[in-house]
């Protein structure tokens, strides 16, 4: 499988691999807390859903208050937004790389809605003081990987052409998934018949002027052979010749 | 490094980042399945063997010509005929002097496993040339079984390393020797690129296999032909369907010039819908079929409890083997999907489509006023000669003279009735 990676989340993994491996061993939850924090600080980890999935992060829900606190900070970070970390007061705090990270997260889900990638949106969905910082956070992005995108200033929207596969699947996602794909799905029929109703057309249209070109040859000659009954053809025959010959007598 | 454990010449090691990044030239897909079509045909029964040229740009290789190569067998190893390889190369080299192309590395048939012991001498030989040589391994088995219609190529790319022997080996060092360096093969991921020459060539490889599907197409009537409408206009079906096309000669010329390359762009463009049709509908049954315990993990106290399915009573301790890259990989293409058309330029798009087509309908509109300018100028002419054959003809004169341009005078007087009368030299209408 590991072929089928490509490579942003390649690195992204190979960032993480090391996280997991201490999980194994961080028993307390006091320990457990501390990894996520180191995880999340981390300059390139970017998903975080094999940590999560591992069995001693995972007993931290079930921990006291204190420690269960870190591993919504990390569902967070796998799959919410900046927004969700505000609006829940408890969680722990966190520091400058890890706010930027967070940030930089939400930036990419929030890339998902075009309407929303408004300087005016975005300044507020993320927090930030000033349009300056949120052209600082889509330039960071750019760099690191995490989109491809061009800064519209004068119509003060981000333009954001893709986005790269570093965010979790929030539970409960693959249904809306299904439905996405489904509506591409019958798109994609509607375009396809669309185009054999127009190559259809094309031919249906090619074989009526045939038809149409048949027909008018059948009547010529009829014509033709009619005049010749009458007698006159030699100078019918004749006149429909020489027309073909065009000369000039002048 | 037996042959008995066909991928022990794979590497262990996972591919670090910032490896070698290829760029691979369709012209190398075709001069080798070409090669391999030959070979089969003719029945050869050596192994199908041939070099790479390219260029390499620091950690950037492209691969772009490929040559066959003469092979001789030196006691139970087969390796490349030396001094036919070089003059080759030196040929190959001479005539590729604007871009200079190198040898790059070399091509080979094999199992989809990887490369096995009797490629090891070839590739050490290639090695003395080009340090960093690669191997393109290109499967036929997988041609076979169909898995290219999948849209992945049936080829993989191994750069070699020198690792240190396995750990079995180490308890054989001694003091003061290097532990045995091993050739071990890790696979590289590649781009397929194209320069405008290549594009041309490809195209018309591509155009004449649409034409012979729109030939399909209109021979579908004919009893005698077994059109089979192949989704893909495949080149080896050209064969078949000019056989078809002089069958049913009548019903192909239905269809003119521009009709015919109408019909072949719009089946082209329907292929390749249906082909991302094929790939959408893989994905929607893939995350169908995925086992629904992932789309309630342990109810997470913020995030929203969307969870359409019953929820499991056993939670974290059977999570079953998610796929999360591969999720994650559909998650960003469905993301990707709306950001097609951001809704800021839909009226732009929209005017921009209507100036076009607008345009378009403006040249047909005036090529059919020509057409039509055309036709009335031959029928004028054709019923002024009739118009004289009929006032003249009981006299017996045949010959019409002053036929053609001088109907029309320059300001386009209508010619409505044309009297003939006899000259000083000759006929004279007026």
């Amino acid at each position: 499988m590991a072929a089928n990676m490509d490579q942003i989340q390649q690195k992204a993994l190979n960032a993480l691999e090391p996280y997991i491996l201490l999980s194994k061993s961080a028993n307390s939850p006091r320990a457990a807390a501390d990894l996520v924090t180191q995880a999340t600080s981390a300059p390139n980890t970017f998903v975080f859903a094999e940590l999560l999935q591992t069995p001693n992060i995972q007993s931290l829900q079930t921990t006291s208050e204190e420690h269960a606190r870190y591993l919504t900070l990390l569902q967070i970070f796998a799959w919410g937004t900046w927004s969700d970390y505000t609006s829940n007061p408890n969680l722990p705090k966190l520091s400058e790389t890890q706010q930027t990270k967070l940030r930089q997260l939400s930036l990419l889900t929030l890339c998902t809605n075009p309407s929303n990638l408004t300087y005016v949106h975005l300044l507020e969905a993320l927090d930030l003081p000033t349009p300056r910082a949120l052209e600082d956070l889509v330039i960071s992005s750019i760099y690191a990987g995490l989109l491809t995108a061009k800064l519209d200033i004068l119509s003060q929207r981000v333009d954001v052409s893709s986005v790269a596969s570093l965010r979790d699947l929030k539970p409960g996602s693959i249904p809306t998934m299904v439905s996405t794909l489904e509506d591409w799905d019958s798109r994609c029929v509607s375009v396809l018949a669309d185009l054999e109703e127009h190559a259809r057309e094309v031919r249906r249209k090619a074989q009526e002027q045939r038809r149409r070109e048949t027909e008018h040859e059948k009547a010529v000659a009829k014509a033709m052979g009619e005049g010749e009954g009458k007698g006159r053809g030699n100078w019918g025959r004749e006149g429909v010749g020489s027309r073909r010959r065009g000369m000039k007598w002048m | 490094m037996a042959s008995t454990a066909p991928n022990s010449l794979l590497s262990t090691h996972k591919s670090s980042d910032s490896s070698l990044n290829i760029h691979l030239h369709p012209l190398i897909l075709l001069t080798i399945s070409d090669y391999i079509t030959r070979h089969t045909l003719r029945r050869y029964q050596t192994p199908i063997v041939g070099a790479l040229l390219g260029q390499q740009n620091g950690r950037d290789i492209t691969l772009e010509h490929a040559f066959e190569c003469d092979l001789i067998q030196n006691n139970d190893q087969i390796q490349l005929h030396e001094t036919w390889f070089k003059d080759r190369l030196q040929q190959y080299k001479d005539v590729h002097l604007a871009p200079a192309l190198e040898l790059m590395g070399w091509f080979t048939t094999t199992a989809v496993t990887g490369p096995e012991g009797i490629h090891v001498p070839i590739h050490q030989q290639i090695l003395q040339q080009n340090e960093t040589a690669v191997l393109l391994a290109f499967h036929p088995s997988s041609v076979l079984e169909g898995a290219a219609v999948g849209g992945k190529l049936p080829l993989t790319i191994y750069e070699s390393v020198y690792e240190s022997g396995e750990a079995g080996d180490r308890s054989m060092e001694i003091d003061g020797q290097d532990s045995p360096l091993d050739l071990r093969f890790r696979e590289l991921p590649y781009s397929v690129e194209t320069g405008e020459a290549e594009m041309i060539s490809v195209d018309f490889v591509a155009r004449s296999g649409g034409n012979a599907t729109a030939v399909d197409g209109t021979v579908k009537k004919n009893e005698k032909a077994q059109a089979s409408q192949a989704p893909v206009g495949q080149v080896d079906e050209k064969g078949k369907a000019t056989a078809k096309e002089t069958k049913a000669a009548e019903d192909s010329s239905i269809l003119s010039a521009e009709d015919e390359e109408l019909v072949a762009s719009l089946t082209a463009r329907a292929n390749a819908v249906k082909m991302l049709h094929i790939r959408i509908r893989l994905l929607k049954s893939y995350l169908n079929s995925l086992p629904l315990s992932y789309l309630t993990t342990p109810a997470p106290p913020i995030s929203d409890a969307d969870s359409t399915s019953a929820p499991h009573t056993d939670t974290s301790t059977s999570t079953p083997e998610i796929n999360h890259p591969l999720l994650r990989s559909i998650l960003a293409i469905l993301s990707c999907l709306p950001l097609l058309l951001p809704p800021a330029h839909l009226s732009n798009f929209h005017q921009e489509t209507l100036a076009e087509k607008s345009d378009v309908e403006l040249i047909s509109l005036l090529g059919s006023l020509g057409r039509s300018v055309k036709d009335a100028r031959e029928m004028g002419r054709k019923f002024g000669v009739v118009e004289n054959v009929k006032s003249q003809g009981k006299k017996g004169y045949i010959n019409m003279g002053a036929l053609g341009e001088d109907m029309w005078d320059g300001e386009g007087k209508d010619v409505g009735s044309i009297t003939l009368t006899r000259g000083e030299d000759g006929w004279v209408y007026e």
